[in-house]
C-alpha cells in the first residue's frame, strides 16, 4: 500500500513537471490578466482605485448599449449554434457514406477555417455592400435594393459567415465520432428488425453524445468569435443588429474605460461559465443514464 | 487527486502573485521617487479647484509645480506619433542649456504603407500605458482621443500650473486661443501653432453686386441667402456662391450648428428621425442641386480656406489676381459663418498640442521643457506648420515677410509656378483681426458622431436612399454610441 501511494506521488510529480509549463503560461496570459481585470471592475481608477463596490456593474448594465449588445449576442449564439449543430451533424451523415467525391468534399468543407478572415471579410463585403453584387442582381431583378449589413437582416448575414466558416471543423468531429461507433450495434439491430430511426436515435445519438457535447462547446465560443468579422465589415458603430458585446468592450477600451470594460467582461465570463456548467451537468446526466 | 491539483494551482497561483507584486513594488518606488504626493489626490477628487490638492503637496510645490532640478540628473520622456524637427532642435538646444536634464524624444517612423496600422497601435499602447501609471511626461495629443485622457484625469490641468508659474505670462500668447482650448474650465494642452479658418471671397464682385452683409456675425443661413443674392446676375462660371465643400460635411456643419436640436448627451437620445433633421438634409442638397454650393465649382464667390502662415494667407488672397484669361479678381478673407450667434468669432485648430502626464515623476522638468518649447526663442525657428502660439514670435515672422515685401508661390508646377506675391503692413493688419477672433477650437479628430453623419448621408446626397431612410440609420448609430 505504501509503495503504492509513493508510486503514485512519483507519478504526479512526473505530471506537475509536464504540466507545469503550460499551466504557467495559462496563469501569466489568461488567469492572472483576468483576476487583474476583476479588481479593477470593483475600483474606480486604475491606478491607486478606491473600493467602489458594484458601482461599474450598474453603470454597465444600465448602459442601454450594454444591454442591447448582450441580447445581439444572445441572440446570435442562440440561433446559430443550434443551426451549425444541425448543419454539421447532417453533413457529416452525408460524408459518412460512401460518396465518390468524399475526399474532394471534405476538403472544400475544411478550406474556410485556413483562409484568413480579413480575405473573407472583403469577399463578403462584395457581396452584401450597399453598392455590392448582390445589390447589382437584385436592381438588375427590379426587386430594389437592401442595405444588408445596415438592416435587420444584417445578423443573418453574420450568421451564415459564422457557418460557412466553422461548419467544416464541426463536420470533422462529427465525422470521426460516427466512424468510432462499432459496426457491431448496427449488425444487430439490423437482424433484430430495427427501422432506420430507431436505430439513429438510439445507437447513433447516443454514441455521439460526447462528440456532441464538444462540438456544441466549441460552436459557442466561436459563436463569441464572429466579432472580428462583424468589426472588420462594418466598423466600430455598426448597425445596432450586430453591434456585439465585443463591440462594447473594444469601444470602452478606446475610450480608456477599463471599468466598464472589466465589468462587462466579468458579466459576459459569468455568463458563459454558467452556460458551460448547465451543459456539463447534463453531459453527466446523460452518461450515468447511459450506463 | 484532487487535492493534488489544488495544491498545482496553488503554487502557480503564489509565484504568479509573487511575480506581479515586485512589479507593483517597482512602481510604488517610481512614484515616491517623483515625489509627486498629491497625485492620488488629484486622482479621486472630483472637483478641480486648486485648493483642494495644495495640502496634499510636498512643501516644494507651494508654488505650482516648484523649481525644475538644475543639478539632479532626470529625463523627460517626449512622445509623439511622427517626427518632427522643430522638437529635434528644441531637444538639441535645451539639453545644451540643462546638461543635467535629458529629453527622451520618442516617435514612431513609418511610411505610408504603415502609417494607419501604426497610429493605431501607437493610440493603443499609449493608452495603455498611460491607464497603467506609466507612460510619457509629455505627450503630443493630436492623434490621440484627448477628451478620454481629460476625462479619465490622466492630464495635469496647465491651466492651473500656469495661474501658479509667475514665469509663464499669458499676454505673450495669443490668449484667444487659449481661452478657446478650456475644457470644463480646465486647460490640459497648449499647442506648439495653430491654423485658422475663414473664407476667402471675390472682392471684385462683392463690392459690384452691392449687396449689404456683415461677416462679422452671419449663421450659414444668412450667409447662403446672401451668397444667393450677390451671385444672381451672374454667369455660368461665378453662379457658385461657396466652393469646395462637399454635401456630406455640409451637413455635420448644419448639425453642429443645432447640435442640442439633435443630440441630448445627458440623456442618450439623439433625435435625427425628425422633420428637422430630414428637412435639413434636404435644404443642403437643394443647395447643392441649384449650384449654390458645389465642389465643382470654378469660380465661385467664397471658398473655405485654413491658414497656416503670415506667407500662406497672402498666398491665398494674391493667387486669383494671376488668373489668366481675364479671369483675374481681387480677393479678401471674411470670417466663416458662426454656429453661436451670440459669441461670434472664428474657428482655429490646434497643431502639436503637448499634454503634460498628470503621473510624471519629472512635472517641473516637464512644464520648463514644455515652456522652452513656446518660448520666444524656439517660437520664432517655427515655419509654416501653424502660427505660433507665443505672440512676439509670430510678430518678428510677420515683421520678417513685410520688410521682405514679397512671399514667392510655393507652386512647383502649373500657372501659379515662380510667381511672387506682393506684402503690405496693411494685410498683417487684417490677418491680425482673424488671428485674435479666433475663438472655437476645432476637433483635429471628427467626432464620432460627425463620421456616422457624413457616412450615411452620402447615400442620400447620391440619390440612393430616402432622407428618411438615412435619417433612421443615423438615428440607430448614434444612440448606440451615446448609450455607451
Amino acid at each position: 500500500m505504501n509503495s503504492f501511494a509513493r508510486h503514485l506521488r512519483k507519478e504526479w510529480l512526473a505530471a506537475v513537471l509536464f504540466l507545469a509549463p503550460s499551466m504557467i503560461g495559462f496563469s501569466i496570459f489568461y488567469l492572472f490578466p483576468f483576476a487583474t481585470g476583476l479588481l479593477y471592475s470593483v475600483q474606480d481608477t486604475t491606478i491607486d482605485g478606491s473600493f467602489v463596490g458594484l458601482d461599474n456593474y450598474q453603470a454597465v448594465l444600465s448602459s442601454g448599449s450594454f444591454r442591447k449588445a448582450a441580447s445581439n449576442t444572445l441572440l446570435f449564439t442562440g440561433v446559430s449554434v443550434p443551426l451549425i449543430i444541425m448543419l454539421s451533424l447532417l453533413f457529416a451523415h452525408l460524408l459518412n457514406k460512401k460518396l465518390f467525391i468524399r475526399g474532394w468534399l471534405q476538403t472544400a468543407f475544411v478550406m474556410p477555417l485556413v483562409v484568413p478572415a480579413a480575405s473573407i471579410v472583403m469577399m463578403w463585403q462584395i457581396l452584401f455592400d450597399w453598392n455590392g453584387t448582390l445589390n447589382a442582381w437584385m436592381q438588375h431583378l427590379q426587386a430594389g435594393r437592401i442595405d444588408w449589413m445596415k438592416s435587420d437582416g444584417s445578423i443573418l448575414v453574420l450568421i451564415m459567415i459564422y457557418i460557412w466558416k466553422n461548419v467544416g471543423y464541426n463536420i470533422i468531429l462529427f465525422l470521426a465520432g460516427l466512424q468510432s461507433i462499432p459496426k457491431d450495434y448496427y449488425e444487430t439491430a439490423d437482424i433484430e428488425g430495427a427501422g432506420e430511426l430507431h436505430k439513429w436515435r438510439h445507437i447513433t445519438w447516443v454514441y455521439l453524445t460526447p462528440t456532441t457535447v464538444f462540438v456544441v462547446l466549441m460552436s459557442i465560443i466561436q459563436s463569441f468569435k464572429v466579432f472580428r468579422e462583424t468589426y472588420l465589415i462594418a466598423g466600430d458603430y455598426p448597425h445596432d443588429r450586430i453591434y456585439m458585446l465585443q463591440h462594447y468592450m473594444n469601444n470602452m477600451f478606446l475610450s480608456l474605460d477599463v471599468q466598464k470594460l472589466t465589468a462587462a467582461a466579468a458579466l459576459m465570463v459569468c455568463a458563459i461559465l454558467l452556460l458551460v456548467s448547465a451543459m456539463l451537468m447534463l453531459e453527466r446526466r446523460f452518461r450515468s443514464y447511459m450506463e | 487527486m484532487k487535492k493534488m491539483l489544488l495544491i498545482v494551482l496553488a503554487t502557480v497561483f503564489a509565484w504568479a502573485i509573487a511575480a506581479c507584486s515586485t512589479g507593483t513594488g517597482n512602481h510604488g518606488e517610481n512614484g515616491v521617487a517623483g515625489g509627486n504626493g498629491n497625485m492620488s489626490n488629484i486622482g479621486k477628487g472630483e472637483e478641480q479647484s486648486n485648493s483642494n490638492d495644495k495640502p496634499g503637496s510636498p512643501s516644494g510645490q507651494q508654488a505650482g509645480l516648484g523649481r525644475p532640478s538644475t543639478t539632479e540628473k532626470k529625463t523627460v520622456v517626449f512622445s509623439t506619433f511622427f517626427p518632427s524637427n522643430y522638437f529635434k532642435e528644441a531637444k538639441k538646444l535645451y539639453e545644451a542649456k540643462h546638461p543635467n536634464i535629458t529629453i527622451d524624444l520618442q516617435y514612431i517612423d513609418s511610411d505610408n504603407a504603415q502609417l494607419e496600422e501604426n497610429l493605431e497601435k501607437f493610440v493603443k499602447t499609449t493608452g495603455t500605458e498611460m491607464l497603467s501609471g506609466k507612460g510619457p511626461d509629455l505627450i503630443e495629443m493630436d492623434q490621440l482621443p484627448s477628451d478620454s485622457y481629460v476625462k479619465k484625469k490622466m492630464l495635469a490641468n496647465l491651466g492651473e500650473i500656469i495661474d501658479r508659474d509667475p514665469d509663464f505670462k499669458k499676454d505673450n500668447y495669443f490668449t484667444n486661443i487659449l481661452n478657446g482650448m478650456q475644457v470644463n474650465g480646465g486647460m490640459y494642452g497648449l499647442p506648439v501653432g495653430f491654423f485658422i479658418y475663414g473664407m476667402i471671397g471675390n472682392e471684385d464682385a462683392i463690392t459690384k453686386s452691392g449687396v449689404p452683409f456683415d461677416d462679422s456675425n452671419w449663421n450659414w443661413a444668412q450667409f447662403i441667402a446672401t451668397a444667393k443674392e450677390m451671385t444672381k446676375s451672374m454667369d455660368k462660371d461665378h453662379q457658385y456662391a461657396l466652393g469646395g465643400s462637399l454635401p456630406e460635411y455640409m451637413t455635420t456643419q448644419f448639425v453642429n450648428e443645432r447640435f442640442a436640436t439633435f443630440i441630448n448627451q445627458e440623456q442618450g437620445k439623439a433625435s435625427f428621425e425628425s422633420s428637422s433633421f430630414t428637412d435639413l438634409l434636404k435644404q443642403v442638397k437643394v443647395l447643392f442641386d441649384e449650384k449654390v454650393v458645389g465642389p465643382e465649382a470654378r469660380f465661385p464667390l467664397f471658398r473655405t480656406v485654413q491658414i497656416n502662415s503670415p506667407g500662406d494667407y497672402i498666398r491665398e488672397l494674391r493667387q486669383s489676381e494671376f488668373l489668366s484669361g481675364g479671369n483675374a479678381y481681387g480677393s479678401k478673407l471674411y470670417s466663416s459663418p458662426s454656429t453661436d450667434q451670440q459669441h461670434p468669432g472664428g474657428s482655429f485648430r490646434t497643431y502639436q498640442t503637448i499634454g503634460l502626464n498628470e503621473r510624471s515623476a519629472v512635472k517641473p522638468e516637464a512644464w520648463d521643457f514644455l515652456k522652452f518649447l513656446l518660448s520666444e526663442e524656439m517660437q520664432a525657428k517655427q515655419s509654416g506648420a501653424g502660427f505660433p502660439l507665443n505672440k512676439a514670435a509670430y510678430a518678428k515672422q510677420a515683421k520678417g515677410i513685410v520688410e521682405k515685401g514679397s512671399v514667392e508661390s510655393d507652386q512647383p508646377i502649373g500657372p501659379m509656378k515662380g510667381k511672387s506675391f506682393e506684402i503690405t503692413q496693411q494685410d498683417i493688419d487684417d490677418l491680425d483681426h482673424f488671428l485674435i477672433g479666433a475663438a472655437y477650437p476645432l476637433q483635429f479628430k471628427p467626432s464620432q458622431i460627425d463620421e456616422i453623419i457624413a457616412v450615411e448621408t452620402k447615400a442620400f446626397f447620391t440619390g440612393q436612399k430616402s432622407a428618411k431612410d438615412v435619417a433612421k440609420l443615423i438615428q440607430n448609430r448614434v444612440t448606440t454610441y451615446l448609450n455607451e
